[in-house]
């Protein structure tokens, strides 16, 4: 590691006469005392031989970083090789029609309610699927405006409505929007992600709402800047209001990844793709390159509140975050 | 047991994404790996934790830019999903909280100046039961903390890397690390201590 760059540390004092200051210097240097140059390690060296103390610092810290450095490691599990190479085929397999529309539930962590992380997988494939199937199926068949008549004992309520979706930020960056929506309680997670730059959590209930900043380790309250996207197309009660009224038009039976959907365009051009059971399976908004519209949400799922860890509404503010501001939204 | 830093980057960028990808997963399986393991104690959460930071890289691929930072890249990735399940765990046991805290309180008094224990080569601690030691050590550690000790003496990743991962600067990773060397000597002189007072009462007993 001789090569590397350590400006970013404090200068090394040219004198190794020990002082408080001195010796502050030196004890920093000593707790990453494996990083450093020869150079670096001789001018520390000179000064521990002159220093009881941080002599003594750096026998405790190498004894810590041997301690800890003796924890065994294990092997991982042949079902994780296995699930991983299967993530990568199933990844190169985009544009094979054939290719299962879900990830095989095999691949997910056994444990973990992640539900975003293979789905994310399922979705990429999902994306390319979505207009080849649509292709294979005819495609819409043209616009069969006539009524739809929402059932009255239709409810949305006892789920927790979970999308994800990869959008443009105002400089061109792509980020991941991940979000689960209690459509009973009205409280929303939301997680906003570019890989490496940001990860920003957003808790949301009827009064406020939370935003932590995961990389920074930073909590703001009300954030309204953050707020979703989302369109915002899934209020049942709205729906059926603006049905009733022609706001928005009903155009018939259409075909969405080899299922049959209703579908319902809006003014501002997004259509609502429901399935036989009413239940939303899509947005799309219009676009240019096809016909139909292309899908705002990767992933979109119902699932039942069991499946979702009550901690994701939580909103406490983890200890080791401290009050500030978010960074500007992408 | 520093981990294989180098990048091949020249095999990524001539590559077919399956190949870059699969490439990608046999460089750094073992060392993402045997870090969630470090970090959390438990083979099935280490395992579940790799496989979720490889989808993730996976799904993100495309859209990374910096791919002369991967070990860094999926460090984080794999460290954001550790913190988050340490801190599930930390809030699933925080009825334990009371209990511990006054255990632990009772034997502060026993965190002084006398390291010679500590600074023994094993402190007459069998080998096993030291790992145990560490990883309870570790484990009541707060996360930050945890995380930039394994990241730096177990993995071998050097501080300015450690910044990298978890997004400070240079300088606070080094303080970071010095402050976790320190803590870790207080918990495992405390946890140490306790151990043998309670050996001590068992060989009373007897």
């Amino acid at each position: 590691m001789s090569s590397t760059d350590h400006h970013h540390l404090p200068p090394l004092p040219s004198y190794v006469t020990p002082s408080a200051k001195v010796c502050a210097v030196v004890r920093l240097y000593l707790a990453v005392e494996d990083d450093l140059s020869a150079a670096q390690l001789q001018t520390v060296g000179a000064h521990v031989q002159l220093c009881p103390d941080c002599a003594r610092e750096q026998q405790v810290f190498r004894r810590v970083s041997l301690l800890v450095a003796t924890l065994a490691a294990v092997h991982l599990s042949e079902r994780v090789d296995r699930a991983v190479m299967t993530a990568i085929a199933a990844r190169e397999q985009q544009n094979d029609v054939h290719a299962p529309r879900h990830s095989p539930a095999a691949l997910r962590p056994r444990r973990f309610r992640w539900v975003i992380s293979l789905g994310s997988v399922a979705a990429l494939f999902a994306l390319a699927l979505s207009a080849s199937l649509f292709w294979l199926s005819g495609g819409f068949q043209g616009h069969q405006s006539t009524t739809l008549e929402l059932p009255a004992n239709l409810s949305w309520n006892s789920y927790v409505l979970y999308h994800t979706q990869t959008t443009m930020g105002s400089q061109g960056e792509y980020y991941q929007v991940t979000s689960y929506q209690d459509m009973a309680d009205h409280q929303t997670y939301l997680q906003i992600a570019t890989p490496g730059k940001l990860n920003v959590v957003i808790v949301e209930n009827t009064q406020k709402s939370l935003g932590l900043d995961m990389m920074h380790h930073v909590a703001q309250w009300n954030v309204q800047d953050w707020d979703s996207n989302d369109p915002s197309l899934f209020d049942l009660d709205s729906l059926r209001h603006d049905l009733h009224t022609g706001y928005v038009v009903y155009q018939g039976k259409t075909s969405f990844e080899g299922h049959e959907v209703y579908r319902i365009r809006y003014p501002n051009g997004y259509i609502l793709l429901l399935d036989m059971h009413y239940m939303p399976v899509n947005i799309l908004v219009e676009h240019n390159d096809t016909s139909q519209g292309k899908p705002i949400y990767n992933v979109l799922r119902w699932l039942h509140p069991s499946q979702v860890s009550s901690s994701l509404w939580n909103m406490t503010i983890p200890d080791s975050f401290t009050m500030g501001n978010l960074p500007s939204k992408p | 047991m520093p981990a294989d830093k180098s990048i091949r980057q020249d095999s990524i960028s001539v590559q077919s994404d399956e190949a870059t990808l699969v490439g990608l997963y046999e460089q750094f399986r073992s060392p993402i790996y045997s870090y969630t393991y470090r970090l959390l104690s438990s083979q099935e959460d280490a395992d579940d934790v790799t496989q979720e930071v490889f989808v993730r890289a996976f799904v993100s691929w495309d859209a990374l830019y910096e791919h002369q930072h991967l070990s860094a890249w999926l460090y984080r990735i794999a460290t954001n999903l550790c913190v988050d399940l340490l801190r599930r765990r930390k809030r699933v046991s925080w009825k334990l909280l009371g209990t511990r805290l006054h255990r632990e309180q009772s034997s502060a008094n026993v965190v002084n100046d006398d390291l010679s224990a500590f600074l023994s080569d094993s402190g007459g601690i069998p080998e096993v039961a030291e790992r145990e030691l560490i990883h309870m050590v570790l484990e009541r550690l707060p996360v930050d903390f945890a995380v930039v000790l394994v990241l730096s003496a177990a993995q071998g990743v050097p501080y300015q890397e450690i910044a990298e991962i978890i997004g400070v600067s240079p300088q606070a990773a080094a303080t970071r690390i010095s402050r976790a060397k320190k803590k870790f000597v207080e918990q495992y002189q405390r946890l140490s201590k306790d151990g043998l007072d309670k050996r001590g009462k068992q060989y009373e007993q007897h």
